[in-house]
């Protein structure tokens, strides 16, 4: 008996602690006393109990969450986001194929890990297409890290504090991934327990290598990049229901890290037909809503769904970047789905359904010859772009996008 | 306590899932401080499959990690030329990359089946030529794999290569070596072809080689005899899943090769009809990399629609008899093709 309560586990907690039991006949059967039983039951108690909060503490975790966000790396969608990716949350961003998903996963990334020399993302994988070339790229070209270069920031540097998942494309294995980054955070919390002299460390700590350590200990922003293909060929029809367990699952625990070690998840998601237009949508044309079915909407904090111009009729356009040359393209739209973090009306700290923001994918010839994206940035009134300054921009101001938020549930 | 790794996240079955569940299991950590003889006697199971719990449950710990993109970055990568420069030039700057899946899509008669053959046969370029040496696979869903094709198509690498290399190294390809280094798979119908992918890891396990699988094409086994959508949908999201982690793992270039079909009202128009890849936008969104060849004025074109690493582009390229070429620098390249529409 006391075995079992030495463990966190107890076989038939619920049967002792709810009475479900014929508490005689029980003890009986395990041959121990009324008191010893009535011992092992104010024990189980004690190992599940939950602690009290005040509200007042709730509400300064609020409001640190709220103020702590790292930028998506464009500022018309970190508009949208009431700041950027908020500390804790989740935020979805889906959308087609190309409508600039990865792009963003890329800008957030770099952006996160050229805010300090101490900030590190985790990116995972799931599609195997990242492209360190495209990375280099952007951070050695782009306008947006020109404080980070100009501050000696070099592309080795950033580089070594992002990591990429290796052979992590079925959701057991994220799990698996999601599991080691747990232990390695946790690891972390005794060091700095330990550090302030308080708490001796685990065993753990020995193997923790030096390098892992800055790693783990500066991680702010997880970034995961498909979760579609992790569900979608185990979702529909007789698999339902363990698709759904699995992707709660996952979502609760990385929820979890998130709220303990104040990291920003980031998430992109396809899309699927809505069966007539998505009357979520701002846009009556919209027929995409993001995959996954109803168990996920209720997962994310955020919803962004990103659509192409062309498909709401929106026309190619040129600009004159900064080096003179002519960069065309049709913006890309996005809008707030959903918004799990409620409803207060402009400039305020959460982000609103029913906004959007347009950004511009912009082409440029890399030094090396290839051709490459480049950039993704907007302008303060969430319109617009690109990585050098913009011409012709009124023109795009008058095709302002914004609604009314009181459209809102 | 409460954010550990949950046993349901452990792929073990049902049964076993609930078993655990009642013995009051509920994370892995628990799973972790006990022994087989224990778990046995508590889930009353056999010794033998309390171990192969207890192994699963280690196994799932140990299959994943991350590196960081400085380590990636730094890694050597090697390429499947098509032997076009615009093309290749289009797909990242040396050709096809190894570890990734690259989408061709086309109308009958592009030259899909060109490229695939061209291809495997290009992957086996030596190293010392900066080529991939390697061998390929070749799944053939059509029938439309001509042996007669294959062989003119070598001849016309091989020729190639003597030509770059002015003769000063000893090419080691002849016919019968690039032959005899493609794998050849008929798949009659997307039963034959799953199964195929579901025993390619053991197949590439024992052809350490084989650095290239081409699908001829994924599409067609998918469009006949499909009643259920969502199977369809389901199965094709899995072929994707398999795929990319065997081209992960085993650092292999997998090219599909896919139809196009009509789709009507596009962007809102009811009226607008458009040539689109086939087998729908949930597929397409698990390739990181697709190609749409099209014919414009009796000329072929190939258009970059989404990449990893390189810029949306169009290049012009040519199928002679020995296979695909650059088009003479003369011939008049169109740069957008979709303001032309």
């Amino acid at each position: 008996m006391t075995e079992a309560t030495s463990l966190a586990r107890i076989p038939e907690e619920a049967k002792i602690l709810f009475g479900e039991v014929n508490v005689e006949e029980y003890c009986k059967k395990q041959k121990i006393s009324m008191e010893a039983f009535e011992k092992l039951r104010r024990q189980v108690i004690e190992l599940n109990k939950v602690k009290p909060k005040r509200g007042l503490e709730l509400l300064d975790k609020l409001n640190t969450r709220l103020t702590n966000y790292l930028s998506i790396g464009c500022s018309g969608i970190n508009d949208l986001l009431a700041g950027g990716l908020h500390l804790g949350d989740i935020t979805e961003i889906s959308g087609e194929s190309t409508t600039g998903k990865t792009r963003l996963c890329y800008a957030a990334t770099l952006s996160t890990a050229c805010l300090n020399v101490d900030n590190t993302v985790l990116y995972i994988d799931t599609l195997n297409s990242f492209s360190p070339e495209l990375m280099r790229i952007l951070f050695q070209e782009s306008d947006r890290f020109v404080d980070a270069r100009d501050q000696g920031m070099c592309a080795e540097n950033v580089f070594r504090r992002i990591r990429i998942s290796r052979n992590c494309m079925d959701v057991f294995a994220v799990f698996s991934l999601v599991e080691d980054l747990r232990q390695k955070l946790q690891v972390k919390v005794f060091a700095t327990i330990r550090n302030g002299n308080t708490i001796s460390p685990t065993t753990n700590l020995a193997k923790f290598r030096q390098s892992e350590d800055s790693f783990y200990s500066g991680l702010k922003l997880v970034v995961l990049d498909s979760i579609a293909p992790l569900f979608l060929p185990i979702l529909g029809g007789y698999a339902d229901e363990k698709a759904n367990s699995l992707m709660t699952s996952l979502t609760r625990m990385l929820r979890d890290l998130a709220r303990e070690h104040d990291i920003a998840i980031l998430v992109t998601n396809s899309v699927e037909n809505s069966r007539s237009t998505n009357p979520m949508s701002a846009f009556a044309s919209t027929t995409a809503k993001p995959a996954l079915k109803t168990t996920w909407t209720y997962m994310p904090d955020v919803t962004l769904l990103l659509t192409l111009g062309e498909d709401i009729g929106l026309k190619q356009r040129v600009y004159i970047n900064q080096q003179g040359s002519e960069v065309s393209g049709v913006p890309r739209i996005c809008e707030v789905l959903r918004s799990h973090t409620g409803i207060i009306p402009c400039g305020s700290s959460v982000a609103i359904r029913g906004l959007q923001a347009q950004f511009l994918l912009i082409h440029i010839t890399g030094s090396n010859g290839i051709l490459s994206n480049l950039g993704i940035r907007c302008d303060r009134n969430g319109i617009l772009l690109l990585s050098s300054s913009v011409e012709r921009k009124d023109e795009l101001i008058n095709q302002s996008f914004k609604r009314n938020s009181c459209d809102s549930i | 306590m409460s954010n550990a790794r949950p046993i349901s996240s452990i792929n073990l079955n049902p049964s076993v899932q609930k078993k655990l569940r009642e013995a009051g299991y509920k994370t892995v950590q628990d799973l972790k401080e006990t022994t087989p003889v224990l778990l046995s006697k508590e889930l009353d199971i056999s010794n033998q499959e309390a171990q192969m719990i207890l192994q699963q449950v280690t196994e799932s710990g140990e299959r994943v990690s991350s590196v960081s993109v400085s380590e990636v970055a730094q890694k050597q990568k090697f390429m499947i030329t098509t032997f076009c420069h615009g093309l290749d030039m289009l797909i990242g700057g040396r050709g096809i990359a190894l570890g990734q899946i690259t989408e061709f899509c086309g109308v009958p008669g592009v030259g899909k089946t060109q490229l695939g053959i061209q291809l495997s046969v290009n992957v086996q370029i030596p190293r010392s030529m900066s080529g991939a040496e390697g061998e390929a696979i070749y799944i053939d869903t059509e029938g439309s794999f001509i042996v007669q094709r294959v062989v003119e198509i070598a001849n016309g690498t091989i020729e190639k290569l003597n030509e770059s290399s002015d003769g000063k190294n000893d090419l080691p390809l002849d016919l019968e070596t690039v032959l005899s280094r493609i794998h050849y798979f008929r798949a009659h119908d997307y039963i034959e072809l799953l199964a195929l992918i579901k025993i390619m890891d053991q197949f590439l396990k024992e052809h350490r080689t084989v650095k290239l699988i081409v699908i001829d094409s994924i599409a067609f086994p998918f469009r006949q005899n499909f009643s259920d959508m969502m199977l369809r949908t389901r199965l094709l999201n899995m072929i994707a899943q398999d795929l990319a982690i065997i081209a992960e793992s085993f650092e292999i270039a997998v090219v599909l090769l896919n139809q196009m079909t009509t789709r009507f009202g596009n962007s809102g128009n009811s009226d607008k009809v458009t040539l689109v890849p086939a087998l729908g936008d949930s597929f397409n969104n698990k390739c990181p990399n697709q190609i749409i060849l099209y014919w414009r004025e009796d000329m072929r074109f190939a258009h970059l629609v989404k990449s990893a690493s390189s810029q949306e582009a169009t290049v012009q390229y040519q199928i002679t008899t020995s296979g695909i070429r650059d088009c003479p620098s003369n011939w008049p390249i169109r740069k957008r093709y979709r303001e032309d529409d």
